[in-house]
């Protein structure tokens, strides 16, 4: 693997994109970071990514994104999308 | 007549560019992405077509030179190249195609040369090809391109009217309300300062009415109570009234030096739009409005181009007014820094975008978080 692959991040606050950060950036495949972030979406914290949830998971379609959310009472994050 | 695309390599932070351009474009990028060098590409064109431009001038006087305008990251002494297609507004068929390669003698007294320049109609043909055997007969030939020589261009003159008319709109509100607190020239072909009450005045006066009304329309939807907006002249001086709901009478009567710094953007943005039929620059026409207005800016912008079939380029950071969803993702382009100077892509090649919209995002919560600078939250954390 030459280059490392571009990951879009999704989170509610300052402190699941710190989280985020230094989570993918502990993931290495050969020695070397697998991942970059490429691009950051936040704003207005939960409600922000629950809106736009199905976006996001549409876009992934085209390339990865990790998404960071609190799940509150539910069981699994895919019962958010629907 | 629009440009349907534009080609260009080595241009300022630019490498190569090859975009589709609709009838209306909103160009969006981070600060320094090179918003502005994009349209300075046709203010350039302009440059060289208008009266009294040319390519010296358009090269040295207006930029400082070959040095400033190549790319710093191309190799050394590399050709300037800018490549337009012309359409039909409302149509994608290819009625012209103009391109010019420019370089720098790299002896003597370094002036800028033309090394190709060329232009076909709709059926393929070649008008001309330079350089030709005059340009090497007699190099001094190749310091001017053929769209500033009237004898060489009657067969694209379309061309070189297009160019010259194009219109860069950056109305500075202060100019206009005290101009005799600023001397000097306008600048030319961006006269947006204190030369555009002179520009209404000399309109006549059926069509300026008509022009106006359409103005004083829009102005009502974000300006609260304002009732009319009229020309008037006095001792001489032209000037813009507005007249206010107000209870007392006479009492709501105003001048353009009393108009906010919006409300005069305003009056410039739509009048221009009405104004001609050549391509139209806009530098963040957003700037001091009020964000309802903004978000229905793309939609007034549309409604009024449509009148003169005048292509408008829009530069902007303005999340209300990528909020539109009338905004087709064809109609965006997005520049994106990389360390081989700004790439420029249309919104719709970029999928993952279009998935959002599938989904019900805007063009703004799907592009704006794109652009912004990545690191800015953890400049904060590094701060703390
Ligand atoms: N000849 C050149 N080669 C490479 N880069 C250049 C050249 N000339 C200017 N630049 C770069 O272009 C950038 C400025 O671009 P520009 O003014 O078009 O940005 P902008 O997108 O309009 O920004 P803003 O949003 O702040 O108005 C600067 O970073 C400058 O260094
Ligand atoms: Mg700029």
């Amino acid at each position: 693997m030459k280059h490392s692959i571009p990951l879009t991040i999704v989170y509610e606050d300052m402190l699941s994109q710190y989280v985020i950060s230094k989570v993918v950036n502990e993931i290495k495949y050969e020695g070397k970071r697998k991942y970059n972030i490429s691009f950051s979406y936040s704003g207005g914290g939960n409600g922000y990514i629950k809106k736009n949830l199905r976006g996001f998971n549409s876009a992934s379609k085209g390339s990865a994104f990790f998404v960071l959310i609190d799940l509150d009472n539910k069981d699994c994050a895919s019962q958010l999308l629907y | 007549m629009i440009i349907s695309r534009l080609i260009v390599k080595n241009w300022k932070n630019f490498k190569s560019i090859d975009v589709e351009l609709q009838e209306r474009v909103i160009i969006v990028g981070a600060n320094a992405s090179g918003k502005s060098n994009f349209l300075d590409i046709f203010r350039f064109l302009r440059d060289i077509a208008k009266p009294g431009g040319g390519l010296q001038p358009a090269v040295i006087e207006e930029r400082g030179g070959v040095s400033k305008i190549r790319s710093l990251s191309a190799r050394t002494n590399p050709t300037i190249e800018i490549e337009v297609h012309f359409s039909e507004f409302g149509t994608r068929d290819v009625i012209w195609k103009y391109k010019i390669g420019i370089t720098q003698e790299s002896r003597g007294g370094r002036l800028q040369l033309i090394k190709y320049e060329k232009v076909s109609d709709k059926n393929g043909k070649v008008l001309f090809e330079r350089p030709n055997l005059d340009d090497e007969k007699d190099k001094k030939r190749k310091t001017q391109t053929y769209l500033e020589q009237i004898n060489t261009n009657s067969e694209f003159r379309e061309i070189v009217t297009f160019f010259e008319k194009t219109l860069y709109l950056h109305l500075v509100p202060q100019l206009l309300k005290y101009p005799r607190a600023f001397t000097g020239p306008d600048l030319s072909g961006d006269p947006f300062g204190r030369g555009f009450l002179d520009r209404i005045a000399k309109v006549p006066e059926k069509t300026r009415n008509v022009s106006l009304r359409r103005v004083q329309e829009v102005l009502k939807l974000a300006v609260p109570k304002l009732k009319e907006l009229k020309f008037t002249t006095e001792l001489g001086y032209p000037h813009l009234e507005a007249i206010y709901e107000h209870w007392r009478p006479n009492a709501g009567k105003q001048q353009e030096d009393q108009f906010s710094d919006g409300t005069l953007r305003m009056i410039g943005l739509f009048w221009a739009l009405q104004e001609g039929d050549s391509l139209l620059l806009l530098e963040e026409p957003e700037l001091s409005l009020n964000g309802a207005i903004v978000s229905k800016l793309a939609s007034l912008i549309y409604k009024l181009q449509k009148l003169k079939k005048r292509q408008v380029i829009i530069t902007s950071h303005s999340s209300d007014l990528l909020q539109d969803r009338g905004i087709s993702l064809s109609e965006i382009l997005i520049l994106e820094p990389t360390n081989e100077g700004t790439v420029v892509k249309t919104a719709s090649s970029i999928k993952e975008i279009q998935y959002m919209l599938d989904e019900g995002m805007t063009p703004s919560e799907a592009i704006l978080p794109r652009i912004a600078p990545n690191s800015i939250n953890q400049i904060a954390f590094e701060f703390q």
